[in-house]
C-alpha cells in the first residue's frame, strides 16, 4: 500500500531517474533546487508525462510500465495540489470542488453535497459561491486542497503548496496544512524548496537534484550526514569530499584535513562554520588543522558574520562582528583559518 | 507617427463618407424596404447565420486539433484552411463548382443518391459563405487554444474528468470569448460574402441573390438602391466589429 516509482524519463534537456517509495500515512517531502526536475516527477506520477523505463505503481497496482502499461490520469485516483492552485476562473469555489466527484460519475446534487461537506470540514464553508478570483491565496490553497481530496484519492500529490503564499499566510496555512495531511491515510508526496516545509511537513525527506535522488531518510538523517553541497547549503554547514587514511583525509581538492574519528577509503566530512577560527598570524597551540586563505566575501547574517574563505579549503567561516573588526578582514585579505579534529565529523563517501 | 495613423484612418473612412455624401437619404428607406431588399436581406441574415453555425460545428474539433496534436501535416492543413482568406473568392467559387457541380463526380454522386443539388441553390450559397468564413473562425479559435493555460486541461484531467469532459467543462468556458469572438467575425465575412457565391451559387432572387449580390445587380440598373443596400450592409459590419473590438483584443 503505497506509491512506488522506479523509473526514468527524458524531457527536453531534463533526465528524471528516480527510484521513490511513498508510504501510506506518511509525507514525504521532495526537497531540491530550481530545474531538479521536482514539477516534472509530480506531472509523471500524476500520470501527464509517461516513463521511458521502469514503473510507477500505486497500492500494488501498476499506473505506468512501458510498453503496454500506462493508466490516464483521469484513471489514476491521485490528488494533485498545484504551485499556483489552478482553480478554474470560471467555476465558484463549490463547483470546483464538485468538479472531481462530478466527472467520476456522481450527479450534480450529490457531488455539490460532497463538496459542501468538504468545504464545512476545511472551515471554509462560507466560501462555496465565490469565485477563484476573490480569494486570498491562503483560501485559495485550502480549495485546491480541497478539490484534490474531494477526489477520495489513494494519494495526494503537493507541489510546492506554500510557495505562492506571502510570509505571514505562509505560517498559518502551514500548520492548517500539517493538520489535514496528518488525516490523510494515503501517501502523501510535498514538492519544495524550502527545508521549512520539509521540517515541519514531512516525516521522510528525498532531495532530487538534476534529475536524480541523491539522499533519502528522516531529516535529521539527511542534514546530519549531507551527501552534496546542495543539502550541505541548505543547513548551513561545509561539507568537504575525500579519502580517509586514519584519522588524515586528503580531499578531492589536494590539502589534508586530520580528524579525531578514523576512516578508512572515500568519506564525507561536514564543518560547522561556527567551528572555524579566523587569525592575522598563524595560530599556536592545539588545533591541528591550519592553513592560510584568502576572504573572498563577507556577509552579515543576524549577529553573525559569514566569511567565504578562497584557498586550499574554500570553506564559510561564522564569526562575530566585532572578530571581524578586531581581524580587520576586508575581502580579499589573506587570513589564517583553524578547525579543531574534533570538530570535524566524518562520514563514508 | 499620429499623422500617419490620421491618413490611414482617412484612407479607411473617405469611401464611407463617399458613400453616405452619395446617398440620397429622401428614399434611402423606401429603397431599404423594398420587397426585393428584404428578400435579399433576410436570405442574408439566413446564409450567413448558417454558415457561422457551420464555422462552430467543423471549425471547433479542426482548431482543437491543429492546437494540441502533433498531426504531422499540420503546416499543410492549416495552410489549406487559411488559403480562402487570400484567395480571390471568384476563385473559390471555381474550385467548389469544379468540386460539387452536378458535372463532377462527387456533385453528380449526391444528386443521384440524396436528390441534394448545390450550385444555384440556398444551400450552395451558405457553402460559398462557409468556405470563406471558415479560416477567420478557426484562426481566432486555434490562438484561443494556444495561448489558455494547458494546465486547466490537466487539472481536470487529473480530477478524473475524460477528455470530452475536459473540453466542454474547462476549454471551452475559458475561450468562449474567442468563440464567440471567431463566430461574429465568420458570421461578417459570410455576410460580405461575393465572389464564391455568384460564382457557385449563382444570382437567384430568393435563393441565393444575398445582399451583396443585390448590389451588384442595382449598381446596373438602381445606382441609389445599391448605395442603399450597400449602407446597410456597412452598418451591420461595423456593428459587430466594433462590438467584437474588446473580446478580440482580449487573449484568452
Amino acid at each position: 500500500m503505497s506509491l512506488q516509482a522506479a523509473m526514468s524519463l527524458r524531457l527536453g534537456e531534463l533526465v528524471l531517474d528516480v527510484e521513490l517509495d511513498a508510504r501510506p500515512g506518511t509525507v514525504t517531502a521532495v526537497l531540491g533546487p530550481n530545474g531538479a526536475g521536482k514539477t516534472t516527477l509530480l506531472r509523471t506520477l500524476a500520470g501527464l508525462h509517461a516513463v521511458d523505463t521502469g514503473a510507477v505503481t500505486l497500492d500494488g497496482v501498476v499506473l505506468d510500465r512501458p510498453p503496454d502499461i500506462f493508466v490516464v490520469p483521469e484513471r489514476r485516483r491521485i490528488g494533485v495540489v498545484h504551485q499556483d492552485y489552478l482553480l478554474f476562473p470560471h467555476l465558484s469555489v463549490l463547483d470546483n470542488v464538485a468538479f472531481g466527484p462530478r466527472s467520476r460519475g456522481r450527479s450534480v446534487r450529490e457531488s455539490r453535497s460532497l463538496a459542501t461537506g468538504h468545504l464545512a470540514r476545511l472551515g471554509i464553508a462560507e466560501l462555496a459561491h465565490v469565485r477563484p478570483r476573490a480569494l486570498s491565496g491562503g483560501q485559495a490553497q485550502r480549495v485546491a486542497l480541497v478539490r484534490a481530496l474531494a477526489t477520495e484519492p489513494r494519494a495526494l500529490l503537493l507541489d510546492e503548496p506554500l510557495a505562492a503564499l506571502d510570509a505571514g499566510t505562509r505560517v498559518e496555512t502551514r500548520r492548517d496544512l500539517r493538520r489535514y495531511l496528518a488525516e490523510f491515510a494515503g501517501p502523501t508526496l510535498l514538492v519544495t524548496h524550502d527545508p521549512v516545509d520539509a521540517l515541519t511537513l514531512a516525516d521522510r525527506v528525498a532531495v532530487l537534484e538534476r534529475g536524480r535522488i541523491t539522499q533519502v531518510g528522516t531529516l535529521a538523517e539527511v542534514t546530519g550526514r549531507p551527501r552534496t553541497r546542495y543539502v550541505a547549503e541548505l543547513i548551513g554547514t561545509n561539507l568537504v569530499q575525500g579519502t580517509a587514511q586514519g584519522t588524515a583525509i586528503r580531499t578531492d581538492a589536494g590539502s589534508w584535513l586530520t580528524t579525531a574519528e578514523s576512516h578508512i577509503g572515500p568519506v564525507l566530512a561536514t564543518i560547522a562554520p561556527a567551528a572555524v577560527a579566523l587569525h592575522r598570524h598563524e595560530p599556536e597551540g592545539s588545533p591541528r588543522n591550519r592553513w592560510v586563505g584568502t576572504v573572498a566575501h563577507l556577509d552579515l547574517l543576524g549577529d553573525r558574520v559569514r566569511v567565504q574563505l578562497a584557498g586550499p579549503l574554500p570553506l564559510v567561516a561564522e564569526v562575530t562582528p566585532s572578530a571581524v573588526s578586531e581581524l580587520a578582514l576586508r575581502e580579499g585579505d589573506p587570513v589564517w583559518a583553524s578547525v579543531k579534529a574534533t570538530e570535524i565529523t566524518t562520514y563514508p563517501a | 507617427m499620429l499623422g500617419a495613423a490620421a491618413v490611414t484612418v482617412a484612407f479607411f473612412a473617405l469611401p464611407l463618407l463617399g458613400l453616405l455624401e452619395r446617398a440620397d437619404w429622401s428614399r434611402l428607406w423606401a429603397d431599404l424596404t423594398s420587397p426585393e431588399a428584404l428578400e435579399a436581406l433576410r436570405l442574408s441574415l439566413v446564409c450567413s447565420s448558417s454558415a457561422a453555425a457551420l464555422c462552430v460545428v467543423f471549425g471547433t474539433p479542426l482548431s482543437w486539433v491543429l492546437a494540441r496534436t502533433a498531426v504531422p501535416a499540420r503546416p499543410l492543413i492549416r495552410g489549406l484552411v487559411l488559403l480562402p482568406m487570400v484567395l480571390p473568392p471568384v476563385v473559390g467559387g471555381v474550385a467548389l463548382l469544379a468540386a460539387f457541380s452536378l458535372r463532377s463526380p462527387l456533385g453528380g454522386w449526391l444528386h443521384d443518391t440524396f436528390g441534394v443539388q448545390l450550385t444555384f441553390s440556398t444551400p450552395g450559397a451558405v457553402m460559398a459563405e462557409t468556405f470563406v468564413a471558415l479560416p477567420f473562425y478557426v484562426l481566432t479559435v486555434e490562438g484561443a487554444l494556444r495561448s489558455m493555460d494547458q494546465r486547466y486541461e490537466d487539472v481536470a484531467a487529473v480530477l478524473g474528468a475524460s477528455r470530452f469532459t475536459v473540453f466542454r467543462r474547462v476549454t471551452l468556458p475559458l475561450i468562449a470569448p474567442s468563440v464567440v469572438a471567431g463566430t461574429l467575425l465568420a458570421w461578417a465575412r459570410a455576410l460580405g460574402e461575393f465572389g464564391a457565391t455568384i460564382t457557385f451559387a449563382g444570382n437567384i432572387a430568393g435563393r441565393t441573390r444575398t445582399l451583396p449580390l443585390a448590389v451588384y445587380l442595382a449598381l446596373e440598373s438602381d445606382q441609389q438602391a445599391a448605395i442603399a443596400l450597400s449602407l446597410l450592409l456597412l452598418v451591420i459590419a461595423l456593428t459587430v466589429l466594433v462590438s467584437l473590438r474588446d473580446r478580440w483584443l482580449r487573449p484568452a
